[in-house]
């Protein structure tokens, strides 16, 4: 675009045509008062709060709606400007209740900062004030909107961000009210931003309500570390507990927005059903102890257990997702150092044999850049709502977006064409997508290709590939436990590598990808987590596992490891039944941004955070522990001062990629296939002890899902109990086909 | 009189389409279809005319149809603002009713001017009977092949649709009315981008007012220069005036421009019986009130209400004679904007339940002695600040009135009770 | 030489002496201004800042909202407060405490009170019983951190008091 000249307050600026006037005074660090007016959002121009005087125009103009044009002469202080700002604050103030002391944005309120400025000592208005009743939006969001200002950034988030338009302006003139048009309140997965865009107090956090105002918390950088993207975060803490978490801007992650499992997650840090002491089994009995006796016992039990008798390969390692790069580090360093391979993280993968391979290869921003995605096996909405988000706006800028799922769901942009197939059916389709794409260019068919069949979908999916502009090719989680994983995998490399199509690996969520980039899993010799639990190892040591939740095959695991004779180290946050059961050491570790650590997002970006509070009561971080242990253990090179040591150590070690085997084998299973998904605020212990959370719809779902066809053979009715889920009827479902959505521990974690 | 809009006005069933060819109804448009006609023929002949936009706002029309661009490569909408809401405006309501071929043949010359094949005419949605006569000329339009798809053979196409308001007076707002028309809530746009740009689904449209479209089928069929003859120097051709309130016969009349307002007075058949001229509001409620003197001295034309002190509008003339109270005619003017805002912006949503507010007190008895100086500051920081047109339309009346008659609003501060009724 | 002069003169006329004994002579017939306290008690200003005590509204409902403008603008930061939401709804403080033995009295805290709720009374003569946290043994008396209940309690025994001094000193504010 063209660069021009104009002059704001008497000074030259440069800018570009067409941009808007509050663009370059923001630019420009000139302050221009605004409540309307949000970066991200679209342009309404409706509080007037902007008014400044553009030499030549007869009335003031809106900064937020002008564009520049050469030679623009522009005053933003100027009597009339000001006489236009102090008349609209005026009118603002008029009706808003001006409860600041019991209102939670007080001290960070944007109306508050503006009146400091242009608004007036005593009020003119002597009429009474507007009253607004307040609706129930869910339990994530407090409404006061007696305070609101009408600004309309929370509808223009929902319908331009959030992609669902929950809220909205009804009635007209002073009766017009910002309010959800459905009485079920705020469904979305990103509701909690129309908290952080509200200029006002008339959207605050409800967990949050009356704790504190907002100059007591010092805010701190973090990383929330629930999904893939690793969105930047403050948390804000006061007397050494988390209070409360707001977006922290950054355009190559999560840009100003967060999840709600992002936001609210925190409060399941004060939960009380934290592991708070250490604890050692003592004849059956659990019994608190010190630390140093703690950690006695445990290296005695390692030592009498597996390494005196010089059995390291009987010792195994197994890790949630949600640990940090340095954690996952220290304790494959531990196993390797004790001479034993079997390391991993994948709890919640039934094959291991043939492990998804896919590498991703594009980054976050230029997502929203696609001219076409194809989307296999994942509720991307829920599951990876930043992920999402891109992609929703490259749907927005006229991306056509694909699915292969095994149920509809509820995306917030236009899908082209949806296909719903039962898991088996899935490796089948990519195939003849591939045969297509061969085919298309003329390339001989390797021999596994000649008898697939197409059809007028499967060709118009490779067609979409095809086309002209950038695509994508998202994988989702639901296919980890498919029975051709693999083979979808590397069918959909070498679509990829056909078509130049970039790939994104969404199948294993949280930190998984610091797993990988440390090396948390089994070596050459090591077992992977289903063969140590079937081989009854002497020892574990166990890095905030919950068995109900994480294992693909719970009972299997928990009676695997209930079996006498193992001992086992168990480093939690939470207490668990099981964990108390199996366990013969509990060791209490600190939870989400109580320690100092990296998440490594699916850009392969590792992003470093230090802690935002110290460990509540006894606990420690857990990459202290792990140094500690290995020194009891007498290992060397664990002389480590922070974490920071640990994560240089990573980064100067070079790291595989996936290895490809390029074993592509289509037969499948019959009958009847499961999808077994965790609820995306059941995806780790934290989210799973957040109140609020576990209160909102996304929070309760937990169905079995199914259609008619496949409750007759499975003899189900509605509500009728299916591996511990309450089954759905819906002709949404793909046939023979049961789509999990679990939300709490059951006895039958992903059986199939 | 009545010889352009009400042309077909003393006829039986003047708004068939019989009635209509009979007085040489879409001759022009004929023309067009014929091919002999160019656009650029019926600006220039339209830019001669001196016809100015009939809603209220006065832009040429000639003008304001050269900025379409139309050769640009998207569909283009014409479409044709019927939402007459304003109080003391009637006068497109009688065009629908009794002469709806005219917007109709006006609609299709300027979308064959603006190269637009879609068109839609907006109608208040009180008004049932126009809609309906309307969408009975449409159908006789259609039946007669004068609108469709490529008529007569020729490559000139025009689709014209009626749409039924929902009874808001910001929807009579061209923006409003688009975002109306697109089937959302009704509220202004800002501006720019302007619609001749971004308007009707996005794409380049022309909004006009009911009169202006039926002024010119008759303007091309006679000629720019006869119906700038009409009128006088800068105010070209004639206007409908209704005029409304405290005279013998309230109507609507097609006059020349440039008619003194005595004259037009007369025609209403004078003020009641044993009262006297008291205000005239001469363009519509929004327009600035004018005393007596002022008024009886204007002339009914664009420079002449402005040399008084007020507007032409949209030429609804507003007559009060001394029964009137001045604080209860304004207190019922801000109801009126303080119910019709819409609720978009600041200045003009809290600004005109404030005034209302103000003036209801002072109606109720409670007045302060600064209350007159709190509403001459509320209005001026009303005015200029909004995103459309509503805010001055609320703010310039209650200026004008307490200019003009302060000292009845002073009387009923000071009394509690009103100078004129007691 | 003429200044040594004046000095012998002055000191054998006694003259300093003589006016000591005028002020003393005077004084001796003056009304004296000596109270007996506790007996007598001098007038205090009605802007007299002495102990803290919480109000409540007349119809017995605690004024403090929890608003944490005392809090934040105490220079000594004696003041420590917990708030959360009462099942009414309302928002209210859990914990009010002022630490008697940080606070230097300078009354900010009842200036920047929205809602007057925070005063300080005209009570000096007090004294802590036990030490931080008091003595429960002894009622009505507190120890050097002084708590809701019992800023209250001074509240509801003086309310007398307080809304009259509060009343003289609005003339003035």
């Amino acid at each position: 675009m063209a660069k021009i000249e104009i002059e704001i307050d008497g000074k030259l600026v440069n800018a570009r045509a067409g941009e808007m006037l509050i663009a370059v005074t923001d630019r420009e660090s000139i302050s221009v008062p605004r409540f309307c007016y949000h970066k991200k959002l679209s342009i309404s121009a409706n509080c007037r709060m902007c008014l400044v005087d553009v030499e030549g125009a007869p009335k003031p103009q809106p900064a937020c709606s002008t564009p520049i044009a050469d030679g623009m002469k522009i005053h933003t202080q100027n009597e009339k400007a000001k006489a236009s700002q102090k008349a609209v604050m005026e009118f603002l103030l008029i009706n808003h209740p001006l409860d600041c002391p019991i209102c939670d944005q007080g001290g960070e309120c944007e109306l508050q900062d503006v009146a400091m400025d242009y608004g007036s000592d005593v009020s003119r208005f002597t009429e009474g004030k507007r009253i607004v009743a307040d609706s129930d939006i869910g339990a994530l969001i407090q409404t006061d909107m007696t305070r609101c200002i009408h600004c309309t950034r929370c509808v223009r988030f929902g319908a331009e961000i959030a992609g669902i338009m929950e809220m909205g302006g009804t009635g007209r003139g002073e009766d017009m009210k910002i309010e959800p048009f459905l009485t079920e309140g705020i469904q979305s997965e990103l509701s909690g931003n129309m908290i952080d865009v509200c200029p006002v107090g008339a959207l605050t956090s409800k967990p949050f309500r009356y704790e504190l105002r907002s100059w007591q918390m010092n805010s701190m950088s973090n990383i929330a570390r629930h999904d893939l993207v690793g969105s930047n975060i403050y948390t804000q803490t006061y007397k050494g507990k988390v209070k409360r978490i707001v977006a922290r801007d950054n355009d190559d992650t999560n840009e100003t927005w967060i999840s709600d499992r992002d936001r609210f997650s925190y409060e399941g840090l004060a939960h009380e059903n934290r592991l708070l002491a250490p604890q050692i089994k003592v004849e059956g009995e659990w019994k608190e102890v010190e630390w140093n006796v703690a950690l006695d016992f445990a290296t005695r039990g390692l030592g009498n257990s597996v390494l005196n008798n010089h059995q390291s390969d009987q010792l195994g390692a197994l890790a949630s997702n949600t640990a940090t790069l340095e954690e996952f580090h220290l304790l494959q360093k531990i196993l390797r150092e004790l001479g034993s391979e079997n390391i991993d993280h994948r709890l919640n993968v039934k094959n291991l044999n043939s492990p998804i391979a896919l590498d991703s290869n594009v980054k976050l921003v230029n997502l929203e850049n696609m001219d076409h995605a194809l989307i296999i096996g994942s509720y991307t909405r829920l599951e990876q709502p930043m992920v999402n988000h891109r992609l929703r706006k490259a749907s927005l800028k006229g991306a056509t977006v694909d699915v292969i799922n095994a149920m509809e769901f509820d995306f917030n942009y236009s899908i082209n064409s949806e296909n719903i197939i039962a898991p088996n059916k899935v490796v089948a389709t990519l195939a003849g997508v591939l045969k297509v794409v061969l085919e298309s260019k003329q390339q001989e068919l390797p021999d596994y290709l000649t008898s697939v069949k197409t059809d007028d979908v499967i060709t118009e999916l490779a067609e979409k590939l095809l086309a002209e502009g950038q695509s994508v090719i998202v994988l989702g989680e639901h296919v980890i436990n498919n029975d051709s994983a693999a083979s979808i995998a590397n069918l959909i490399t070498n679509i990829a590598k056909q078509t130049k199509s970039s790939t994104l690996n969404l199948s294993a969520s949280g930190n998984s990808m610091a797993a990988n980039l440390s090396g948390f899993v089994p070596g050459k010799g090591g077992l992977d987590v289903n063969a140590m639990l079937e081989s009854e190892l002497k020892a574990y040591i166990l890095l905030d596992v919950y068995p109900h939740y994480d294992f693909h095959h719970s009972i299997k695991a928990i009676d695997a490891l209930n079996k006498d004779g193992a001992f086992i180290i168990s480093l939690n946050s939470f207490k668990d039944k099981d964990v108390a059961n199996y366990s013969d050491v509990m060791l209490p570790i600190s939870c989400f941004y109580e320690t100092s650590g990296s998440h490594v997002n699916i850009e392969g970006e590792i992003q470093s955070f230090t802690a935002s509070v110290s460990a509540p009561s006894d606990t420690k971080p857990a990459w202290k522990v792990l140094k500690v242990l290995a020194d009891l253990l007498e290992l060397p090179g664990f002389h480590y001062a922070d974490s920071a040591q640990v994560t240089s150590e990573i980064t100067h070690q070079s790291h595989k990629s996936h290895v490809h085997d390029e074993n592509i084998d289509l037969t499948t299973k019959q009958g009847i296939q499961i999808i077994w998904q965790k609820s995306p605020y059941a995806v780790d212990a934290l989210s799973r002890h957040a109140i609020s959370l576990q209160a909102t719809k996304i929070g309760q779902m937990n169905s079995a899902s199914m259609n008619k066809a496949t409750a007759k053979k499975l003899e189900m009715t509605q509500g009728d109990e299916y591996l511990g889920v309450p089954a759905i009827i819906s002709e949404t479902v793909a046939n023979n086909c049961v789509f999990v959505n679990a939300n709490r521990s059951t006895q039958a974690g992903g059986q199939s | 009189m009545n010889e352009v809009c009400f042309k077909t006005l003393d006829q039986k069933k003047s708004w068939s389409l019989k009635t209509y060819e009979a007085n040489g109804g879409y001759s022009v448009w004929r023309k067009i279809l014929k091919g002999e006609l160019t656009p650029d023929q019926i600006i220039d002949e339209l830019k001669t005319s001196g016809l100015r936009g009939r809603g209220g706002a006065g832009f040429p029309t000639g003008l304001k149809w050269s900025f379409m661009p139309r050769n640009a490569d998207v569909q283009k909408y014409v479409v044709c603002n019927s939402d007459e809401g304003e109080p003391g405006t009637c006068k497109d309501r009688d065009i629908l009713r009794y002469n709806p071929h005219s917007v109709i043949e006006g609609m299709a010359i300027g979308s064959f001017v603006m190269n637009a094949t879609k068109g839609y005419n907006y109608i208040r949605g009180e008004f049932m009977e126009p809609f309906y006569r309307f969408e009975g000329a449409l159908k006789e339009a259609y039946d007669a092949g004068l609108l469709g798809e490529n008529l007569d053979g020729s490559s000139v196409s025009f689709d014209l649709y009626a749409h039924l308001g929902a009874g808001a007076y910001i929807c009579g707002e061209e923006t409003a009315l688009l975002e109306s028309l697109e089937g959302k809530k009704g509220q202004p746009r800002f501006k720019p981008p302007f619609p001749a740009n971004i308007g009707l689904f996005g794409m380049p449209t022309t909004i006009n007012n009911t009169e202006s479209f039926a002024s010119v089928p008759e303007i091309l069929a006679q000629g720019g220069q006869w119906f700038a003859d009409i009128g006088v120097e800068n105010s070209g051709g004639c206007k409908l005036f209704s005029v409304t309130g405290h005279v013998n016969e309230p109507a609507n009349f097609e006059v020349p421009m440039g008619i003194p307002f005595k004259d037009l007075l007369e025609m209403a058949g004078g003020i009641r019986e044993g009262r006297t001229l008291k205000a005239v509001i001469p363009g519509g409620s929004s327009t600035p009130v004018l005393t007596a003197d002022a008024a009886m001295a204007m002339t009914m034309d664009y420079d002449g209400i402005e040399k008084a002190g007020s507007m032409l509008g949209a030429g609804s003339v507003i007559i009060m004679d001394d029964t009137t109270c001045m604080v209860e005619a304004l207190t019922r003017l801000a109801h009126f904007y303080y119910d019709e805002s819409c609720g978009q912006c600041t200045p003009c949503r809290e600004g005109t339940g404030w005034l209302y507010r103000v003036l209801k007190r002072i109606m109720d008895g409670n007045g302060k002695a600064d209350d007159i100086d709190l509403l001459l500051g509320v209005q001026d920081k009303i005015i200029g600040n909004t995103i459309c047109a509503l805010g001055d339309a609320a703010a310039m009346p209650v200026e004008s009135f307490l200019r003009n008659f302060r000292q009845e609003f002073e009387y009923y501060i000071e009394h509690g009770k009103s100078m004129v009724k007691g | 030489m003429i200044k040594s002069i004046k000095k012998i003169v002055k000191d054998f006329t006694l003259s300093e002496l003589r006016g000591g004994l005028k002020i003393t002579a005077k004084e001796l017939i003056n009304k004296k201004i000596t109270v007996q306290f506790p007996e007598e008690r001098t007038p205090i200003s009605p802007r007299f800042r002495g102990l803290h005590a919480l109000r409540r509204y007349p119809n017995g409902e605690e004024r403090c909202i929890a608003c944490k403008l005392c809090e934040a603008v105490c220079p000594a930061n004696a003041i420590t407060i917990e708030s959360e939401m009462r099942d009414d709804g309302t928002r209210r403080t859990t914990q009010y405490d002022i630490d008697l033995f940080k606070c230097i009295f300078c009354g900010f805290c009842e200036e920047a009170c929205p809602v007057d709720a925070i005063v300080e009374t005209q009570i000096f003569e007090y004294a802590f019983v036990g030490s931080r946290d008091g003595n429960d043994n002894i009622k009505g008396q507190f120890g050097s951190v002084i708590t809701k209940d019992q800023l209250l309690e001074v509240g509801d025994k003086n309310k007398k008091m307080i809304d009259q001094t509060k009343l003289e000193d609005s003339k003035y504010k």
